[in-house]
């Protein structure tokens, strides 16, 4: 019984072999313009513009190089009035002047190649900060950092808000000009909020794991618009890899006609500290 | 008006059933065959002398009535057995117990049904139904040896597969969650073993399979899409009678012992893999491995009453890195998942006219995953537990009429996502205990069978079934319809339209169905799923080439279908509700189905043209997009050929249009919420607008036998499963072409893979 057996498993062992895969043929999407939006201090705001890409492009740093949209025609309406938008590098426009305020309505048109994007969006009134306390509590075996964070909903509408949370370990402190840029700051962590989830004010005191307390921090709060808080939830819902296998197929909204990505607009108030000092 | 409709009740529905003939006597009894006692299912029972007669029905019961007389040959058809006819006095009424003896030399003789189905076929009432004989299914090439009736079942018209493998099937359109599999009236929630690669029934165990795609009798429902029901053998009562097998990846030993001869018998069965082994001799680590156990008790009280208890029990188990736990930095996985059903049933006799079977049931599935690194420990349960009970009746009034009703009810408990954490993994995924879920179907059901004349035959029923859940009731009833037309004597024309409604439904992702997919309940905002099914067939038998032709049409529509949000993650998701989406659902195709019944050649050719469609208002912008098993075309055909006495050969070769898919054709570059990284956003294309490469396989299987009359028979199995070695595609993947660049694929998962069994019978 037990030849048999060994006879079995090695037959099993020699003979079974794996099929070649088949080809498919899967069309790729035509590549469109892609869109982002964001205030930089002083209320100047810089669209980025690339192109969307093949799921087969094994993109090279030339490859990446092409998809930063040069020589493209770009404006902002607001309120009426036309800002142009000009190049500062590739794929980045900036409008030279403070464009971003309180309330207003943006049109957004974008031409490059006989391509042409359109997109509308509007900030909502910028909230501040009423109550900003870092707190680091020592105890033999951890250190813990808390942050107490307050502001004011604003009354008779609906509001949506997004906290960012960014750290920087290296000594200078966070950088207070470029805070979103890739690789001075790191983003500790998004919290979004609708006002549905608390009454009037929100008040918490919220304990972050990922701040150490020797860190610089800068923390951001906006109010931002329905269709952005939406379209960041599923983001940050969708975002880890793990959560990208195991998800259902989604193709992420967009307010821009002909093209990809999020034309938004909405003004930070940003608060820095030094955890050290606590 | 209220009289008038109680009047009209009582002259229609009660009435007829007072009325007795006065010079009729009533045969009735049980079928059984004279070596083991076990009953026989579906067999025809007949005095052809005064054309009368009966089918047993699935407890091997049946019941006739004919003028009074002095005696008439009472003669017994089935497959498996030689014409029997013996004498019976006719001059009163009879309760019989007839052992037919069993022939060894007619094995040959067909490959599903019995040898008379196909001529059966075109007089009865049944539409959208097929029966599974286990003999000539173990014939059959099956992976790795491993005869799988969930496999098998998926070779007929109107039953597609799903991925390679799996034991997921899709009926008439439905969703894979749409299909009831009860052994022994329990429902077995996870059919398959090894992720769905095998069929958790143990062949040598199974007595009966019975399909239904359409046109159910009222005594099933609970799920949209189809109903297998599976009996199990009874066991020997007249000798020890030994089976089993010992495969390329599992052994079995079924055994059946007579407790008491002629009265009480037991079923004992075991059969577990040996995949780790296996895959050990080929230096690959997997400790992983399933066992099944199957009991059966029977016990024939008096030749009123019998009595059965019946058991499943069985589990998958991988445990990897057991010893971890004293180690910092061992990391260690495991779960166990498993049915463990029990059935216990008693039925009972009153008189020749009225049978009634009464069962209380137990069922679970329920599985564990656990997992550790170092110190930290998370284990995540999850169960679904069912008892329930029915009670059936059977009222022969005549031989034109039959009335069936009887009442169902089942308790349902679902606990999922139970949460244990322990170490640092606690501060992310604290310890939860899962909420209990629990709803109540209770359904009161009425079928009554009709001969109209020799021409018209109709088989008509209600269901009132009920979901009852927290704060909410949900019930209706569904009306069942089944009208036969009989052309002539090799043909038929029949008809069916039934209601079914489904109060539970499982989560499973678009891409991807495992054993560990939950299920939930109805509740306030998730209302049961219903189909409205209508059917059209045309029965034809060939005497000359004994043979039948069955070709069906259906249009099946769905409501409150099942789906979950675009961008949904439903990986320890409790919030299920806020994630599902209901929309409608539509199907229509046409069947065709040649079986060749008797002869050296035996077999079946099935091809199903079917189409699919699912709209849901927040899906694919609200337009309507295919079902991701609509399978265009799906081509079967099955050969059996008995070269010599002891050797037959037998292939299957399958022809299917590929499942539907969504695949990712574009990506561009967004910042994330903070703007501190770039990420990268795919682009999908339109729900399932892609279909795989059409597959086509081809497996065979040569059966050596050992002579006649022996007391210890073997059967040599040697085979091969995908004989070509072609891909049979279950997914794509991006992988890089011969010139550098990267192309779609889709990977098959089995190649060409041999098999060799050995089973034996004592």
């Amino acid at each position: 019984m037990k030849n048999l057996f060994y006879f079995l498993v090695f037959s099993f062992a020699m003979f079974s072999c794996r099929p070649k895969p088949i080809d498919i043929n899967v069309d790729s999407a035509p590549s469109k313009l892609v869109v982002f939006s964001h205030a930089i201090p002083n209320n100047v705001m810089i669209i980025s513009l690339t192109k969307s890409f093949s799921a087969l492009d094994g993109l090279t740093e030339a490859q990446f190089a092409d998809l930063l949209v040069s020589d493209a025609f770009v404006q902002v309406k607001v309120d009426g009035i036309v800002y142009d938008f000009y190049e500062l590098t590739p794929g980045f426009y900036a409008s030279f002047t403070s464009v971003i305020s309180d309330a207003k309505e943006f049109e957004l048109i974008a031409s490059h190649d006989g391509e042409t994007i359109t997109s509308n969006t509007s900030t909502s009134t910028k909230v501040n900060f009423k109550t900003f306390q870092p707190i680091v509590e020592k105890t033999i075996s951890d250190t813990n950092v808390f942050l107490q964070l307050a502001f004011d909903d604003i009354p008779n509408q609906q509001n949506y808000y997004m906290i960012n949370v960014y750290r920087k370990n290296a000594s200078g402190g966070v950088d207070g000009v470029n805070y979103f840029n890739n690789g001075n700051n790191t983003l500790a962590e998004t919290i979004l909020l609708s006002d549905l989830e608390f009454n009037g004010t929100y008040d918490k005191t919220i304990k972050f794991d990922n701040l150490y307390h020797l860190d610089s921090i800068a923390v951001t709060l906006s109010n931002i618009s329905k269709e952005y808080y939406n379209y960041l939830t599923i983001r940050t819902q969708s975002g880890s890899l793990f959560n990208q296998l195991n998800l259902e197929p989604l193709n992420y909204p967009t307010n821009i006609e002909n093209g990809y990505g999020f034309f938004n607009a909405h003004i930070p108030d940003v608060k820095f500290d030094d955890l050290g000092q606590y | 008006m209220i009289l008038n409709k109680k009047f009209v009740f009582f002259v229609f529905f009660i009435l007829p059933f007072l009325t007795f003939g006065q010079d009729l006597i009533t045969i009735s009894g049980h079928i059984k065959d004279e070596k083991t006692g076990e009953a026989l299912l579906f067999t025809k029972v007949s005095i052809p002398d005064l054309d009368a007669g009966a089918i047993t029905n699935e407890f091997g019961f049946f019941s006739f009535q004919v003028p009074k007389g002095d005696s008439n040959w009472l003669k017994v058809n089935s497959a498996d057995y030689p014409a029997y006819k013996i004498k019976i006095a006719t001059n009163r009424d009879v309760l019989l117990n007839i052992e037919v003896p069993s022939s060894q030399e007619l094995e040959e003789v067909v490959v599903i049904g019995r040898k008379s189905e196909g001529e059966e076929n075109v007089s009865n009432t049944e539409v959208s139904t097929v029966r599974l004989e286990m003999k000539q299914a173990k014939k059959l090439p099956a992976l790795g040896g491993e005869t799988d009736v969930l496999k098998i079942a998926q070779l007929l018209p109107g039953i597609n597969r799903g991925t390679e493998g799996g034991t997921d099937f899709f009926v008439r359109g439905g969703d894979g969650d749409q299909n009831l599999i009860l052994v022994d009236e329990a429902t077995v929630y996870n059919p398959g073993h090894l992720f769905g690669f095998f069929s958790v029934f143990n062949p040598d165990v199974i007595k009966e399979m019975t399909i239904y795609k359409g046109g159910f009798p009222a005594n099933y429902g609970g799920r949209l899409s189809s109903i297998t029901d599976i009996r199990i053998k009874e066991g020997n009562k007249k000798q020890i009678e030994g089976e089993g097998g010992i495969g390329m990846l599992s052994s079995r030993l079924t055994l059946q012992v007579p407790l008491w001869k002629d009265k009480m018998s037991l079923l004992v069965s075991g059969r577990r893999t040996y995949i780790d082994q296996v895959l050990k001799s080929v230096g690959q680590n997997l400790p992983y491995f399933f066992y099944d156990l199957n009991g059966k008790f029977h016990y024939n009280i008096n030749e009123k009453n019998r009595l059965m208890v019946s058991t499943y029990y069985g589990n998958d188990v991988l445990k990897y890195g057991e010893d971890a736990t004293d180690s910092n930095d061992v990391f260690g996985f495991g779960f166990k998942l498993g049915n463990f059903t029990q059935t216990a049933q008693w039925t009972h006799i009153f008189n020749g006219k009225l049978f009634s079977s009464l069962s209380l049931i137990h069922s679970r599935f329920r599985y564990d995953i656990g997992g550790q690194y170092g110190t930290n420990n998370i284990l995540i349960k999850s169960s679904i537990r069912d008892v329930s009970t029915n009670y059936n009746f059977t009222y022969f009034k005549d031989n034109k009429t039959k009335l069936k009703f009887g009442i169902q009810a089942i308790s349902h408990g679902f606990r999922p996502n139970i949460v244990s954490t322990a170490g640092e993994i606690s501060e992310f995924l604290a310890s939860k205990e899962g909420d209990l879920l629990s709803t109540v179907e209770i359904s009161p059901y009425a079928n009554y069978y009709k001969e109209i004349n020799t021409k018209w035959k109709m088989d008509g029923g209600v269901r009132l079934s009920s979901g009852i859940t927290k704060n909410k009731f949900y019930g209706g009833l569904e009306p069942r319809f089944n009208v036969t037309r009989i052309l002539n004597e090799k043909s038929s024309l029949k008809g069916s339209a039934s209601r079914m409604k489904q109060y539970m439904h499982r989560v499973s992702s678009s891409s991807i169905s495992l054993p560990t997919d939950l299920w939930y309940p109805v509740t306030q905002q998730v209302k049961p799923q219903i189909s409205d099914q209508v059917a059209a067939a045309y029965n034809r038998y060939f005497p000359k080439l004994k043979s039948s032709l069955v070709i069906e049409g259906y249009y099946k529509y769905m409501q409150n279908l099942t789906e979950y949000k675009e961008g949904s993650n439903l990986i320890l998701n409790d919030n299920f509700e806020d994630l599902l989406l209901q929309g409608n659902g539509w199907s229509s195709g046409a069947e065709f189905l040649f079986k060749k019944e008797e002869g050296k050649l035996t077999g079946w050719l099935g091809y199903t043209l079917s189409w699919t469609k699912r709209k849901f208002d927040e899906l694919n912008n609200g337009e309507a997009f295919w079902a991701k098993y609509d399978r265009r075309h799906y081509f079967t055909a099955v050969i059996l050929y008995d070269f010599a006495p002891r050797v037959s050969f037998s292939a299957i070769f399958d022809l299917s249009t590929g499942a539907r898919f969504t695949p990712i054709i574009g990506q561009y570059f967004q910042p994330n919420a903070g703007l501190t990284n770039i990420e990268i956003i795919n682009i999908y294309a339109k729900r399932n607008s892609y279909q795989m490469a059409t597959s086509h396989r081809l497996d065979v299987n040569f059966v050596f036998k050992s002579k006649k009359d022996k007391k210890f028979a073997w059967e040599w199995h040697v085979g091969a499963y995908n004989l070509y070695n072609r891909a049979t595609p279950f997914g794509i993947q991006i992988e890089l072409d011969e010139n550098g660049k990267l192309k779609y694929t889709q990977p098959g998962l089995f190649g060409f893979i041999p098999s060799f069994a050995f089973n034996f019978k004592f």
